[in-house]
């Protein structure tokens, strides 16, 4: 195939100015492919700005050379989206044969080198918008297979795919089981061991906890809708929201931001909040947010992934696991809803922060879909009684779901 | 502008293309089509999969048909009782255009007694017309060649249940209101409404109105009007 490069020249595709005040667009789609024939005005692709949607015509006739833009990319105006190849179409390079493809296929890319593609690659390319021009082949000759092409679209990731969204829960304390070997014929535990000094110190902890205090835990349900949409503005996560509701909830009950030691209970001044932190198969460990009250949800997030990280490499110092007033925990990356949390001693109360689910729910006699998360506190019923924990988590669930 | 009663989504689509090209021709004069639409949802191309969350065998079963839209945007309900304005018009600032419909149906509810607003601050998320945070009109817009199609979409007296079944326009959480709603007036609304919202935005884009019937439309763009 000969390519016809020396009777064709490149017309740029821009986005255009679709106001005076409109300085961007974004690519809705393409609604031709790279080697199609196209018709002066004809529309080539779709774009939007401010909920206004637009068609771009093909400002002459020719044949789609390439795409620059991919969908769902917002540029700036006069951006060049694509190019069209003009001039002596009769000369440009026929579709490769396609035998296997059926009729509504796209045509083959008439590319401006000397390559062919097989069908499936057009067709692939075709389908993820991919400019089979800038592929690496890595075949006989350089051609390009169809592992090249799919490593694009898996590897690289397709521009048209937008990001994931981050997980929600980053920071919980909880990791999944390790690997169970499969189907072992009949049950064998590995060689008895002694348990790891932080495991004996997390069970002696806890069997105390449960042995000394009056655990109770109380569970409210929570629209998380006003803090789903902030957090995308904030760019941390939920549990940045949880922590801040909580300190403020905190102030309001100072009964719950305290410590029990034997009949000696003291409220505490500061809010220094624990956020229960995994080390995987090793344990699990509360660094604390001294001061937390002092913060904003921001700096709330930012304190959280430090100390995450910190406690993960190993890198806290004594008295940042120490001194803590409440404590959060946050397991739910998994999907589970509801736990009952293991008070921290000797503090009086601890949040569990589980997955955040749509469910169907009734707002003004009519059902909605709402993101809800089922917060659970597990409280201290020697210190305070069902009541205060019960405002408590009212009061925290009015804060989250008026979350600006 | 032309009053065409209660016209099915798709029906409706394919006249606006005929007018949207008799416009582009020079055939006919910029042209606002007021109607109703049967209940439907329309779900644009960015419609996440999500949006129809209780499955559509119980929007079916609710009357609402599910409509699938070569259009941008998100899903949104049609139903009776809500006056539906598709102005084909010629523009050259498209932004600038959707301010207008704003301004033109804010103002004709302001006479209506709702304190109504636009939102342009608050970003795209929130064109459309509001009363505090809750919507009463939603506006999408399509250009091709430099004529508009769709238009907008203002609750007088229909049910809001619908929206309340999906995720309306994309943004969770948001409350539809109606005039009726606000006014707590007794139905029929809609006659009034669409007289004060057509004569708002002839004025609103300078124009003096000149009501047609479906069968002069029908004959100026040589296409039957009504199927």
């Amino acid at each position: 195939m000969s390519s016809s490069l020396t009777e064709t020249s490149l017309v740029d595709v821009t986005m255009p100015q679709m106001g005076v005040s409109v300085a961007e667009g974004t690519i809705i789609a393409w609604r031709v492919a790279v080697g199609d024939r196209i018709e002066a005005e004809q529309t080539i692709v779709e774009i939007s700005t401010d909920k206004i949607d637009s068609e771009v015509p093909a400002p002459v006739s020719g044949t789609l050379a390439e795409i620059l833009v991919q969908a769902d990319t917002t540029v700036d105006v006069g951006t060049v989206l694509g190019r069209i190849a003009t001039g002596d179409i009769s000369a440009q390079a026929p579709p490769a044969p396609t035998p296997n493809v059926t009729a509504e296929t796209s045509p083959a890319p008439a590319a401006p080198e000397n390559r062919r593609y097989s069908p499936v690659v057009q067709r692939i390319a075709a389908e993820h918008e991919i400019d089979l021009s800038s592929v690496t082949g890595t075949g006989r000759g350089g051609r390009v297979r169809k592992q090249d092409v799919l490593a694009l679209v898996n590897g690289n990731g397709n521009p048209a795919v937008p990001p994931p969204h981050p997980p929600m829960h980053i920071e919980s304390p909880y990791r999944p089981d390790p690997d169970v070997p499969t189907r072992p014929r009949t049950p064998v535990a590995t060689s008895p061991e002694g348990l790891s000094r932080m495991r004996r110190t997390i069970g002696q902890r806890m069997k105390h906890s449960l042995d000394t205090a009056a655990t109770c835990t109380t569970w409210i349900e929570v629209d998380m809708s006003r803090v789903q949409d902030a957090r995308g503005a904030l760019g941390v996560t939920a549990l940045a929201f949880v922590a801040r509701a909580t300190v403020q909830t905190l102030r309001e009950f100072p009964a719950l931001n305290a410590w029990l030691n034997g009949e000696q209970y003291s409220r505490v001044q500061d809010v220094n909040l624990g956020i229960a932190v995994s080390l995987g198969e090793d344990g699990l460990i509360v660094p604390v947010i001294h001061r937390a009250d002092e913060l904003s949800t921001e700096g709330l997030a930012a304190r959280i992934r430090d100390l995450a990280r910190r406690a993960r490499a190993g890198e806290l110092t004594a008295d940042e696991v120490l001194g803590g007033t409440f404590t959060i925990t946050n397991p739910g990356q998994y999907g589970s809803i509801m736990a009952t949390p293991v008070i921290n001693q000797p503090q009086v109360a601890i949040l569990d922060f589980e997955a955040i689910v749509k469910r169907p729910v009734v707002i003004d006699d009519a059902i909605a879909i709402r993101p809800i998360t089922i917060l659970g506190m597990s409280w201290d019923h020697r210190a305070l009684d069902g009541a205060i924990a019960a405002q408590f988590l009212a009061s925290l669930r009015a804060r989250l779901e008026s979350v600006t | 502008m032309c009053r065409l009663g209660t016209v099915e989504y798709l029906h409706a689509l394919a006249l606006q293309e005929q007018v949207r090209a008799a416009r582009q021709a020079g055939v006919v004069p910029d042209t606002l089509l007021l109607l109703q639409h049967p209940r439907v949802y329309t779900r644009g191309r960015r419609s996440a999969p999500g949006e129809l969350s209780l499955g559509e065998d119980f929007y079916r079963a609710q009357g609402i048909e599910i409509v699938e839209v070569n259009r941008g945007g998100k899903i949104t309900y049609h139903g009776p009782g809500q006056l539906v304005g598709y102005p084909i018009v010629a523009v050259d600032d498209v932004v600038q255009y959707v301010r207008t419909l704003e301004r033109a149906l804010v103002a004709a509810l302001h006479e209506e007694g709702v304190p109504a607003r636009a939102r342009p601050q608050d970003g795209p998320d929130y064109t459309g017309v509001w009363v505090e945070d809750r919507k009463i009109a939603s506006i999408g817009v399509h250009v091709q060649r430099g004529v508009t199609t769709h238009g907008f979409a203002v609750n007088v007296d229909n049910d809001l249940t619908p929206f309340q079944w999906v995720v309306a326009c994309g943004l969770p959480g948001v409350r539809m209101t109606s005039l009726a709603a606000e006014t707590e007036r007794p139905a029929p609304l809609l006659p009034c409404f669409s007289k004060r919202a057509g004569f708002a935005l002839a004025s609103a884009l300078g124009r003096r109105q000149r009501l047609v019937s479906p069968a002069r439309l029908q004959a100026a763009i040589g296409v039957p009007v009504l199927a």
